[in-house]
Order: structure tokens, then sequence, then C-alpha cells
């Protein structure tokens, strides 16, 4: 029977942010007017909370803190750590947007609930557990993505969320029933027994679970070819929650693959990872090809952030090719430290996107033109992220790319390093399309000053911040990363 | 005297974060915090130009910054990237040509009015990136600032250009940002193919992270080449994507439709700094890492580059002799001009390649001259169009005779900086190539023909179109204009008359590394 202090220690940040949660909805449902206002600072605070407990466990051994469920490893804490500082950047983002987005306040604890989904996808060690976290962060986003019931957008994002979120949560559910079927139990630790460090008894179900697992995952974190709802759900949600889709969710997502994958077929690695090889090409292909059309920034970025997912796929890909721990330890700082330049860079430009879009009342590529008179700063600012994004050095883009290029350089996946930059410099043409009009172009006629109330300036110098010190000043992070223990 | 190449490098970075905070119309304080940048960069040039050991071969005034460490970027072995600085006899003449240009260009920019202080903090950026490129001791240092001049250059096509900005900018950012994925590709793959083959390292380095060992320092690059040279194959493979890099950075043909866009649209100042400085580093990419570090590819490939060099000096040629707009033909003749660069390297002989830098610095200077002259000429008339030019010399003779020295210095008149250039690239390119390089000195007959066409079009004859009805408005450079024009004028005279100013520097660098290649 486990003891409460058991369960505390393992599940600590998870706990706070559940119960944050849970007195941000019963608050919320209390109060009325502009005291409503505060319900996400709660959120805030418990994110504040939960974020020094996840970095206590840091370099924990496994066995400190690990329940049979729930493991406590670096690899889960750090990916923790990403996702509760990403989250505490779109609720910030969220609360400064509020005046004009006009989001229902349940937002705050349907965030802090999926972000408890998000982190335990990341940690558990049990099929049920794992799913159980999935469905808790699908669930809570589908609603947030149709959190302005009457925008006609909006819903038909969250519809649409729905039913291909759904179903990629039944494909992965369908996959891990054979690996119950094949085991016998839901546990990680005894299932990978069972499979013996190979396929176990019945390899041909234990493919059709990896295969129908994968495909799931590559849905969630939108790669080619699964990727075609992206651009609808993205441009339909509230702009705070698309930042969240594409960071927080995808991230968490990409947790789980490593998790499951690593965990169980750790030493059947290099067999049939080609294939996610060639997915992450595919995505990176596409994602930056789709992108280049788009005049719609939001869509944009989310063609981007599928060209983003392929970038984050190669050190997934890299992992298998190589028996060296010494690749393995690389990929995995390369996507972590990708994740937190990317979680920067991402909800940084939605963050300046959100104030322009909402001074010119468009979407379009047309609302930043002229830009670089009416606010300089905010011009300068998303210069700064579109570098980053399109990966020129000083920036954290820059050196994420490059780590995951020497990542796959070392696992001897030159061609995975070759598309990774030759799909940047197609980037370049949509990026500085942007630029371009920022700077470049001026606008006719009236040209009404960008109004931006002090918390988006905040929250964008925050990204700002992150963005330059992971280019300028990245040694200490890569030394954290390099220090870690990862799976146990 | 160990910091000066950081100093240089960094005076313009300061200038322009003083720009930054500056009213949008204080012109004034802008335009002399940016001459001063520019001025005082280019004094440190020359203080690192007299206290350069002449006769040292090896690079000097070495500074090394550790910036970021990846750990286990190569076998298990951290790689530690540096932000490092030297020069040696090769690049340290290309450093004086930025300073040199970049002060012609910071005084020619007296004349933007719209947008000022935009003009000086990315003219003042450009600078810092092409001295850092000339002054880079490790591939990383390099390319940072290789894309500081990409994103610099970008902004200054797209604001100050003329009616097709947009599209030149993108061009350019396009092109040059795929010669710089390739030219990364070739980095990542020099410094890992090295790490593989390195044998040997230090004492202190093999006790900490075993026999190999991955380093992007190009000195340490350098010593690993020749204690453990790279296998032909993989020789191959690096030297075909590097030379695929220079080919677009370069711009020669089938790739050089950006540069002429580029040139075109563009404004005096960004002209002379893309045409007389940022144009030659794809050559000073093929002298720097390709000669020394891959010289059995080379040598394999030599006839390629001797090929390929006289297609561009030929097509540059007969298109600059279509070319009815001065910066086309500037453009053109810059191509065909460093066409002749790639003949001489592939040469592999000591002499070559010191006509090779020669070369590198002459055209600089020159491209700069006829960019400024043009530029000034077009200011007073409205056009740049040869065929609506005429007369000039009447009423603009100062102008029009900058214009018959650069012309003339371009042509290879002997006494100026081309002749020299030439004079020792072809010795030593007829000795290897003899069908090719006649086929070279075609394109300089050639240059003739169309340079001095082109300027009796503008400068003689009876006064017309555009030029006659700026007659009355028209004054000749003022005080202002004429200092730059006189002082490149100068260093082309001072450089054709005395080519050991140069040479000294040159010479026991282009024979260590002509030692290399064995030739």
């Amino acid at each position: 029977m486990l003891t409460f202090t058991q369960v505390w220690n393992a599940l600590g940040p998870e706990i706070v942010l559940a119960i944050g949660g849970f007195v941000a909805m019963v608050y919320e449902f209390m109060v009325t007017g502009r005291a409503k206002q505060a319900t996400p600072w709660i959120a805030v605070l418990s994110v504040l909370t939960a974020i020094p407990l996840a970095w206590s466990k840091l370099h924990a051994p496994l066995a400190t803190y690990s329940i049979a469920v729930i493991a406590v490893d670096d690899f889960g804490t750090i990916f923790s750590l990403f996702i509760l500082v990403s989250v505490l950047l779109v609720l910030l983002f969220a609360i400064a947007s509020q005046a004009r987005l006009k989001l229902a306040f349940e937002y705050a604890y349907l965030v802090l609930f999926a972000t408890v989904g998000a982190m335990v996808i990341c940690s558990a060690l049990d099929l049920v557990t794992l799913y159980v976290g999935l469905e808790l962060l699908s669930i809570t986003t589908y609603v947030l993505v149709a959190l302005h019931r009457k925008n006609v957008k909006s819903s038909e994002a969250g519809l649409k969320y729905l039913i291909i979120g759904s179903i990629a949560s039944a494909i992965i559910l369908y996959g891990l029933s054979f690996l119950y079927g094949v085991a016998g139990s839901t546990g990680l630790s005894r299932i990978a027994t069972a499979l013996q460090g190979g396929y176990g008894s019945e390899p041909g179900l234990v493919y059709l679970s990896i295969a129908l697992i994968l495909v799931g995952i590559f849905v969630k974190i939108s790669a080619a070819p699964f990727h075609l709802w992206t651009a609808d759900v993205y441009e339909g949600a509230p702009t705070p929650i698309t930042a969240y889709l594409a960071v927080v969710s995808k991230g968490a997502v990409l947790g789980f693959l490593f998790r499951v994958i690593v965990w169980l077929f750790g030493a059947k690695l290099g067999e049939w990872f080609g294939l996610v090889g060639w997915i992450a090409i595919i995505t990176m292909v596409i994602g930056n090809l789709g992108a280049l059309s788009q005049r719609n920034i939001k869509r944009l970025l989310a063609y981007s952030s599928i060209g983003q997912a392929g970038y984050l796929l190669i050190p997934f890909s890299s992992l298998s090719s190589s028996t060296l721990a010494s690749v393995m330890w690389q990929n995995l700082s390369s996507t972590v430290f990708y994740l937190f330049a990317y979680s920067f860079m991402t909800i940084g430009a939605f963050a300046v996107f959100s104030v322009v879009a909402d001074a010119s009342g468009s979407e379009d590529v047309h609302a930043f033109t002229g830009l670089s008179k009416r606010s300089p700063w905010l011009a300068g600012m998303m210069t700064l992220f579109l570098l980053s994004l399109s990966g020129l050095p000083l920036t954290a883009g820059f050196f994420g790319k490059f780590s995951i290029f020497l990542g796959a350089l070392g696992a001897g996946q030159i061609w995975l390093g070759v598309v990774l930059f030759a799909t940047s410099a197609i980037a370049f043409y949509y990026y500085f399309g942007i630029i371009r009009a920022m700077y470049g172009r001026t606008q006719e006629g009236d040209t009404p000053p960008v109004r931006s109330s002090p918390m988006q300036h905040v929250v964008v110098a925050l990204c700002a911040i992150g963005t330059l010190w992971l280019g300028i000043f990245p040694g200490p992070v890569t030394d954290l990363l390099s220090n870690l223990h990862w799976f146990g | 005297m160990q910091n000066v190449l950081l100093m240089i490098v960094l005076i313009p970075v300061i200038a322009a974060l003083l720009i930054l905070p500056l009213k949008a119309r204080a012109h004034a304080i802008t335009r002399s915090i940016g001459m001063l940048g520019s001025l005082l960069s280019a004094l440190f040039a020359l203080a690192a130009y007299i206290a350069f050991q002449r006769s040292d071969a090896a690079y000097q005034f070495v500074l090394s910054v550790p910036w970021a460490t990846i750990n286990n970027a190569f076998a298990g072995t951290p790689l530690t990237i540096t932000f490092a600085f030297a020069v040696d006899g090769i690049s340290l003449p290309l450093v004086m040509l930025t300073g040199i240009v970049s002060v012609m260009a910071a005084l020619r920019s007296f004349r933007v009015t719209e947008r000022v202080k935009a003009h000086y903090v990315w003219q003042m950026l450009l600078v810092s990136g092409l001295y850092g490129v000339f002054a880079a001791a490790d591939l990383f240092t390099f390319f940072f600032f290789l894309e500081v001049t990409l994103v610099a250059s970008f902004f200054l096509i797209l604001i100050f250009g003329q009616e097709r900005r947009e599209y030149a900018a993108f061009k350019f950012l396009i092109y040059r940002g795929i010669a710089s994925v390739f030219l990364l590709l070739g980095f990542v793959g020099l410094a890992y193919a090295l790490a593989n083959s390195a044998t040997t390292v230090s004492a202190s380095q093999y006790m900490a992270y075993g026999p190999n060992f991955m380093s992007l320092n190009l000195l340490q690059l350098l010593d690993e080449s020749v204690k453990a040279p790279l296998a032909l194959g993989a020789q191959t493979w690096l030297f075909f994507v590097f030379l695929f890099a220079v080919l677009i950075e370069e711009a020669f043909v089938p790739f050089h439709t950006w540069l002429i866009d580029t040139h075109e649209q563009s404004d005096t100042s960004t002209n002379m700094l893309i045409g007389g400085v940022l144009m030659k580093v794809g050559l000073y990419i093929m002298l720097r890492f390709v000669v020394s570090i891959l010289p059995l590819a080379l040598a394999a490939y030599s006839e390629w580059l001797a090929i390929l060099g006289v297609i561009s000096i030929l097509y540059g040629a007969f298109a600059a002799i279509a070319a009815r707009d001065w910066r086309r033909l500037i453009a053109f003749s810059g191509i065909s001009h460093m066409g002749l660069v790639l003949l001489a390297i592939g040469s592999m002989h000591a002499l070559g390649l010191q006509g090779a830098v020669f070369m590198l610095v002459s055209s600089g200077l020159l491209t700069a001259l006829l960019f400024y002259t043009v530029g000034a000429q077009a200011e007073r008339t409205g056009t740049y169009e040869i065929g609506k030019l005429g007369g000039l010399s009447k009423s603009l003779p100062v102008l029009s005779g900058v214009l018959l020295v650069a012309a003339l210095g371009t042509v290879g008149l002997p006494g100026l900086s081309g002749f020299i250039s030439e004079i020792t690239l072809f010795i030593s390119s007829f000795e290897r190539f003899p069908v090719v390089s006649t086929l070279g000195t075609l394109g300089m007959i050639l240059a003739a023909l169309y340079l001095l066409f082109a300027m009796q079009r503008t400068t003689f004859g009876p006064a017309q179109g555009a030029a006659q009805e700026g007659q009355g408005i028209a004054r000749d450079a003022s005080v202002t204009e004429a200092i730059p024009l006189l002082v490149l004028v100068a260093f082309v005279i001072a450089i054709g008359v005395f080519p050991n100013i140069l040479g000294v520097v040159v010479h026991p660098t282009v024979q260590a590394l002509a030692g290399r290649i064995g030739g």
C-alpha cells in the first residue's frame, strides 16, 4: 500500500497543479464580475510552486522517489520542467490577451489539468497510467480549442481536433492493448521483461503494436503525413491555446514516445527506426513547403510547427543507429535543448502576433506591414523570434539545430542533418516574408499605433530573454543536460 | 596587440549600439558615429598591418574565447565552440580592404537622407560581419559572421533598394542562405572527418578525451590536416560541398543572377560593401579551407576550377558588353574578374595564389570605386543607363577622371593595381593550363572593350539625354565626395606602383600554402 509521502514524492508537482486547478475551478464558480480575473493567477501561482518542486528532484536516482506506476528519473523531471516553464509562459500570455480575447476563465484550470496529463505521460511506467495521462491531456485540450464557443472557426477547430484526436488516442490504445496481451501486464518493466530485449514470443503482434502506437503519436505531434488537422485547429483555437498545443502538447507527446519506445524496445532500436527517419524527412519537407503559401500567420506558424516537429524527430531517429551510449545522451540532450528553444521562440512569436493581430483586426501577414514604424520594439522582438526559428546564430534556434545536427552526425545519419539545414533554408523565405512586411513596406493611410499592455510586454520580453540566453550562453543549460542521468 | 582583431570586429557593433537609441532625426550625430566607428576600426586594421610580422607565414594575433561546449558531440568527447580570431598573409589584406571600403562607404552614406539611423545600424553590422569573416580562426566564428553579413545585407537591400528591392533582397537571401547551408555542412563535415582521421593530438587533450577529438578551431584543424591528412575520398566529398557553396557565394555562372539583381537594386554604399568586400568571401573560403585542407582533391579537380573560372570570365565579359546599365556592367565585370581568381587557384602555384590575393584586393578597391563613381553620376543625372549618359567630362570632370582611372585599373593598365594582379596570376596559370588561360586572357581583352566603350559613351561625346537636362544643376564632386574617391584611387595606384606593400605580407603565407599543395 502506498503511503501519501510516497505518492507526494513521486507526483508532487502534479498534485500541486491538480489542487491549484480545483481551487481555481471552485473560485471561478463562486465569484462574479471582476473578481473572476484572479482565476488565472491561481493557476500561475500553482505552476510557480510546482517548478521548484520538480527542480528539487533533478539528479535523484531512479529508486529514490519512484513508485510502481511513476518513474521519477531525470528524463521525466526535465520534461516536466520544460512543460511547466512553457505552461507558465502560456498562462501569462493568456492573461495578457484577456482584455481582447475575452476567454472564458475556465481555461485557467483546464490548462492546469491538461498539464497534469502532459507531465504524467512523460514519467508513467504503466500503460493504464500512460493512457489516462494522454486522455487527460487530450480531452481538456479539445475543450480549450473550442473555448470561443460562439466563434465558428473555434467550434469547427474543436470538433476537428476532437474527432482526429480521439481516433489517434484510440489507435494508441489499440496498440497498447497488444502489449498487454503479449506480456500479461500493464507495467512497462514487466512488459520489457516479457519481450526479453526483443519482440517476445509474438513478434507479429508486437510489430503491429509499435506501428499503431507510432501512428497515434505522429498524429498527435502533427508529423507528416498525419498533419492535415494542424493548420485548421491552430487557426481556429484562441492564440494562447494554439501556443499551448504547439509547444506543451507536442513536447509531452514526444516525451511519451521516448518513454515507451526507449523503455520497451531500447535493445531493438536499430531495426526499424529508419522509418522514423523517413517520417522526420517528410515532415520537415512538407511542413516547410506548406508554410510557403500561407498568408494567415497562424496557419503559417502551424506549418512551421510541423517542420519543427520534423526537426524534433531527428534525435529520436538518431538514437537508434548507434549502440554508443554517448550518442544517445547527445540526442536526448539535443531534444530537450531544442524543446526549450522551441518553447521560447514559438510562444514569443505567437505573443507578438496576438498583439499585432488585435491592433489591426486581421490575422493576415499584412497585419505586420510597417510594424517597424508603428512599434519598433515589437518588430525587433518578432525579428528575433523569426531569426531564431530560421536558425541563425546567436539565437536559441541555431544552437538547438546545430546540436541536433551533431547528434545525427554522431549517429551516422548525415542525411537527416542535410535535410534539416536544407529545409531551414526554405524556411528563410516565409520567415523573412514577415520581416519584409515589418521593415520593407509601409502601411498606406492612417496607421494607428499598436496598443499593447505591460503584461504583453512581459511575456514577449521573457520569451526574448529565453531565446537570447539559450543562444548566447547555452553553456549552463548544456552542462545541466550532460550531467543528467536520464533513465535512472 | 593581442586583442586588435577583437577591437576591429567589435567597434562597428558598438557604433551600431550607440546609434540605436538616438532620435530618428539626429542625422548629423548618427552619421558622425557611423563614420567614427568605421574609421576607428580601419585604424586598428592599419595597426594590425604595421604590427604584423612580415616574414612569418603563421597566424598572428591569435585570440580564442571559449563560448559553449556540446558534450558527447563526437564519440563521447565534447566539442568546445570558440570565438577565435587570427590573421595571416591572406586574411590581413582582406581585413585592410574591408577597412578602406567601409570608411568610404560610410562617407558615401552621408548622402542617405531617409531612415538614416536604420541605414547606419545595418551598415555597421555588415561591416562588423565582414571583418569577422576575414579575421575568424574558428569555423563557427566564421559561419556566425557570415550569417551576420547575410542578415545585414538583406535589410540594407530591402529597405534602401530601388523599385524591385523586395525581389532582389529575397533572391539574395535565398541564394546565399542555401550557400550557407552547404558551407555549414562542409564545415561540420571537415571537423568530423579530421576528428575521425586524427591520430595525434596534444598530450593534455589525449589525457582528457582520448585520441579522437573534434574541434572547429582553424589552427587546430590545419595542424591535424598536416599530421593526418584526409583520405582522397573524404576530401573529394568535402571539396564538392565547398565548391558548390563557393559557386553560389561568388555568383559564378550559372548561379550569377542573384548578384546582378542585388547590384541593380541596391544603393551605392551597399553596393560598395557587397561588390567590394562581400563578393571576395567565397574565394577567400576557397583559399582558406579548400587549398589548405583539401589539397588532394584540389589537385585532382584543379582543371575543373580552371574551366569553371574561364566560363565565368567569358560569360561575365560577354554579358558586360551587352549590359546597358552601369551597375549591371560592374556586376558582370566583377564576376568575370572573380573567374580569374578561380583560374589562379586552379594553377596550384605560389605565384598564382599571390595573384589571387592581389586580385581580390584590387578588384575590391576598383569595384567600390566604380560603384561610387557611377552612383555619384547617377545622383546628378538621374540614371545609370549608359545610353542616356554622355559628355559628362565637361560638366563633371573630377568624377569622369576617377571613372577613367577605375576603368583603366580594371582593364589592367600597368601602374594600377589590376595589372600586377593579372600578370602574376596569368604567369602561373599559363604554365599549367595554356589553352584555358588563353581563353582567360580573351576575357581581359573583352574587359577593355566593354569598359572603355562604356566610358567613352558616358564621359565623352555630346552631352545628351538625362545628362543634358541635369547639366544646369550638376555640380562636380564636393569635398566629402572627393575624399573617398581620391583615397581609393591612391590605394589603387599605390598597389600598382609598389606591389610590395601588399606582397611582403602575402608572400610568406602563400609560399607556405603552396608548399601544402606541392606548388
